[in-house]
């Protein structure tokens, strides 16, 4: 119920904030930048997977919300409409490269493997399988597991319900830890094989 | 149980909406089913691979947000309400905003009638469309003079007033007067906006001049003729005396066919000539008949 209840005021709160940003108080556009921005670039970040990319895509959509102050559009979900309008973004800047890059025109920085210094190679295995994953099911757990929003929120900026929100996470996770699941298992085989020879060895 | 049993189990765990007595059965679970200890173990290599990942990157990006603050800074310049809390009207502020785009334009508008009509005016004046309705004060018409650039410094037009300012059609727009000595004899032109190398006129007032300059040309290769027909005439008649023909002084005829006399006589006859010459000359539609005077006046003897 707490947690509910903070999800409605925050909501509340980023409602008033755009309304007086609409009304000229660049105070309260600032104050929803300072909301927002951080886990909205994380989301633009995996889902278009270049740190440049996601800036540009990040900016093209703080200048569009700024844009919006010429029209005062009534806005009864900000933060759906910013992920909106990033998610829009985003698919447009996948579609281009899609088109017409490949990964060895990527820069060096923006090549997965330059953040997965630290990880395990299976944890590796997870970062670079994300990507697979269909685009309902990846976003879903990008904005939960990365964006940090709840599942209530996330219903909330996407329209749909929570069952339904929480059943494509789960699904996504899921599929993601089957993968490491039979390698994990495959390590073991290999493990027991080899100890079962070394055994008969002896 | 089978494996999608397991992973919601497992997630219900890690989610923590298992109660304390779920958790127990799920500990005993995870002890005795390997497939269950693979599944959990499997998601939380998942969620230690995400927590990884977010902590790696870094979400200041202090470039993004200058260049967005300043888009914000440029939208907050436009006429439309700033400040905390404004509580302007809606229409207010479309109206506003739509009122400084009309005052842009207008602007502009006025802009470009004025230069045009800057420009047409020049135009006129350099073809003397406006020469029988000189204003007051307009500079007398005078001889007429080339513009060398970057040649002789300024100087004041005899008998115009000071500064084309006076004759200006214009007003605001005042020729500037370059004059040059070119030679002796030659005199400042009139610049009331008739100077062919005006810099008001543009193109159309550099063909004038250059027209205007033909002109000239064709009045110094006269004199230049007249000239060597006085040289030439004088020449024969000291061939005559030294041949002692003694005969009288005819005329004779140079090259250019005018009619040489020492005598003055003869010099106002071929003055004449040449006179008629010129205006018999093929029109240039350009020419006016003010112009056509000086040359007559220039062409006068001293």
């Amino acid at each position: 119920m707490k947690r509910e209840e903070s999800s409605l005021q925050a909501a509340g709160r980023d409602i008033g904030l755009f309304e007086r940003f609409l009304d000229g108080d660049d105070s309260a556009f600032v104050e929803l930048y300072d909301r927002h921005n951080h886990r909205l670039f994380l989301y633009c970040l995996k889902i278009v997977g270049g740190e440049e990319q996601a800036e540009d895509v990040i900016q093209e959509m703080w200048e569009r919300v700024i844009k919006l102050r010429k029209t005062r559009p009534e806005v009864v979900n900000p933060m759906g409409l910013f992920l909106t309008i990033a998610r829009n973004l985003c698919l447009n800047h996948v579609k281009a490269r899609r088109n017409h890059a490949s990964i060895d025109d990527l820069a060096e920085s923006d090549h997965p493997a330059a953040h997965l210094r630290e990880m395990s190679h299976l944890e590796e295995l997870v970062v670079l399988s994300l990507p697979k994953l269909p685009f309902a099911q990846r976003e879903v757990l990008i904005l939960n597991a990365y964006s940090g929003y709840r599942f209530d929120e996330i219903a909330s900026m996407l329209g749909e319900s929570v069952t339904a929100v929480r059943m494509r996470a789960s699904r996504a996770r899921a599929h993601l830890g089957r993968l490491i699941s039979a390698m994990l298992a495959l390590n073991e085989n290999s493990e027991s094989e080899s100890s079962d020879r070394i055994e008969e060895e002896l | 149980m089978n494996n999608i049993d397991r992973e919601q189990l497992v997630e219900r765990y890690l989610n923590g909406e298992l109660t304390g007595s779920q958790e127990q059965d799920f500990f005993i679970k995870v002890a005795v089913d390997n497939e269950m200890r693979r599944t959990l173990r499997a998601l939380m290599i998942v969620d230690s691979a995400f927590r990884l990942d977010r902590e790696g990157v870094s979400t200041d990006r202090p470039a993004v947000r200058a260049r967005v603050m300043s888009t914000l800074a440029a939208s907050s310049l436009d006429p439309a309400p700033t400040g905390s809390g404004g509580g302007s009207p809606e229409a207010l502020g479309t109206g506003v905003v739509a009122a400084s785009w009309g005052a842009r334009l207008w602007k502009g508008a006025l802009a470009v009638t004025a230069s045009t009509a800057l420009i047409v005016t020049s135009y006129l004046l350099g073809t003397g469309y406006f020469g029988s309705e000189a204003p007051e004060g307009a500079n007398p018409p005078a001889a007429a003079s080339t513009e060398h650039p970057g040649a002789s410094p300024r100087t004041t037009l005899p008998g115009s007033s000071s500064g084309a300012a006076n004759g200006s059609p214009a007003g605001s727009m005042t020729p500037q007067v370059t004059n040059t000595t070119g030679g002796a004899g030659e005199q400042a032109r009139d610049l009331n906006g008739n100077d062919g190398a005006s810099r008001i006129g543009g193109a159309l007032g550099d063909r004038i001049g250059a027209e205007e300059r033909s002109n000239d040309n064709r009045g110094r290769e006269e004199t230049t003729t007249r000239n060597r027909s006085r040289r030439d005439a004088g020449s024969t008649a000291a061939e005559n005396r030294r041949n002692g023909t003694g005969t009288d002084a005819r005329p004779n005829i140079s090259a250019r066919g005018s009619e040489t006399d020492p005598a003055d006589a003869g010099t106002t006859r071929s003055v004449e000539r040449i006179t008629r010459e010129s205006e018999s000359a093929s029109p240039r539609p350009v020419v006016s008949d003010e112009d056509t005077m000086r040359l007559k006046v220039r062409m006068k003897p001293r």
